[in-house]
């Protein structure tokens, strides 16, 4: 059984009006930042959550691509032609989850 | 020591827009940096010859405003970015006055003059390369040996590796020619951000090193140690050779020389008495002098 990271990602864009975000069209994305920076035959990239009211995505890939899909979700800049920014929230070898993302925020806000 | 936190982004364009500073400054502290540089450029190349000893450099740009909203959040320093193609520019630079009021002074060459001469004997903080003129200028290594044992640092930007593939090559070749003439000694990562959307956390900046060549520490130093060895090496030559530096929190209040020389005399007055009092105990046998004696000390 092949191991997997998994990416919790914030999406920000100057204007969200202006894109359609979808999951196809962010795995996209991201698979051409990857093509486009380490030339290479494009990996498996498997959407695990997607929520577009909160612009956020749980996606994984193989271990040995973390590295390099890190920096290439860095380097995005633009998101069908809107500034943008990937933000790397989070990255584990277990499964991520909204909700336990969520509720680590909920538990932040409350202690403090 | 002047205080700095980590982690440091030392190349943060200036924009007459303030809203469009504000919203890069909001992005920086939410992403955790505390010491920034906001950088106006300078042409010298393209300056008119004036007269010898004019002064040539613009002041800093006023952002106390800023400084006063962000006092909390983020230490603003001023940088200066001096583009220029010959040596002529070391004159200008020695007897000018604004370029004193700057935390950092960075040195952009545009020819192989003007690099090696940034690398040998540039009177400046740091080096940095245009991302936009591609990578036609790449440093050898015994200049870039001499810039490290000057205290030099070369800076890459990483916002051009965002914003177009091709700058991104560039930044690349002149980071991968850093790597191979000196193993990429003193070398720190900034944005050269021009929105807040260009802007990176500190840990992915420093992620970046992995292709830009560096290690895995030099990473983290290029947005923190290195940069704070930075500022204390620009503190060390805005200062001089100065053995210690005193900066007063308060207002200084200075006492008036007639009231010293006032006091001064009352304490003679007050002397004297002691004075008599220890000659009449001289004239007493040796039991009562002694006591005295010890009395008065």
């Amino acid at each position: 059984m092949a191991n997997y990271y998994y990416f919790d990602i914030k999406l920000k864009l100057r204007d969200p009006t202006a894109v359609a975000l979808t999951p196809s069209l962010f795995r996209s994305c991201v698979l051409d930042a990857l093509d486009s920076f380490f030339c290479e035959e494009k990996p498996t990239l498997e959407i695990v959550k997607f929520c577009a009211q909160q612009h956020r995505v749980i996606f994984r890939v193989p271990e040995q691509l973390h590295d390099m899909t890190r920096i290439s979700i860095e380097l995005i800049g633009h998101y069908q032609q809107i500034p943008c920014h990937f933000e790397i929230l989070e990255t584990s070898k277990s499964s991520l989850d909204f909700e336990k993302s969520i509720e680590k925020t909920v538990a932040v806000v409350s202690d403090d | 020591m002047e205080q700095t936190r980590p982690f440091y982004d030392f190349s943060i364009p200036y924009n007459k827009d303030d809203s469009v500073l504000r919203a890069l400054l909001n992005e920086l502290v939410e992403t955790g940096y505390k010491t920034v540089a906001i950088d106006q450029s300078f042409d010298h190349s393209k300056k008119d010859p004036g007269k010898r000893g004019s002064e040539m450099f613009p002041e800093p740009h006023k952002i106390e405003h800023l400084r006063k909203e962000f006092q909390d959040k983020l230490r603003i320093l001023q940088r200066i970015t001096i583009l220029y193609v010959d040596v002529n520019v070391a004159h200008a630079m020695s007897v000018s006055h604004n370029l004193r009021k700057f935390n950092l002074i960075a040195g952009q060459p545009k020819t192989d003059a003007a690099l090696t001469h940034c690398c040998t004997a540039f009177n400046g903080d740091l080096i940095t390369f245009d991302p936009v003129a591609g990578s036609r200028l790449l440093v050898n290594r015994k200049a870039y040996q001499v810039a490290v044992r000057r205290g030099m640092f070369f800076e890459i930007k990483y916002a051009p590796s965002i914003c177009d593939s091709n700058n991104r090559k560039d930044m690349i070749k002149i980071a991968q020619n850093y790597c191979t003439k000196g193993k990429s000694k003193n070398v720190i990562f900034s944005s050269g951000a021009a929105h807040e959307f260009q802007l990176r956390g500190p840990y992915d900046v420093a992620n970046l090193a992995f292709i830009f060549g560096l290690s895995e520490d030099q990473g983290k130093n290029a947005v923190d140690g290195h940069c704070r060895e930075l500022f204390l090496k620009a503190e060390a030559r805005r200062l001089g050779k100065t053995i210690m530096f005193l900066k007063g929190n308060g207002p200084i209040i200075y006492s008036d020389s007639s009231e010293d020389e006032k006091s001064t005399e009352d304490e003679m007055k007050g002397l004297k008495p002691q004075i008599g009092k220890a000659d009449a105990f001289e004239v007493k046998d040796g039991t009562e002098h002694a006591i005295k004696r010890l009395k008065v000390a």
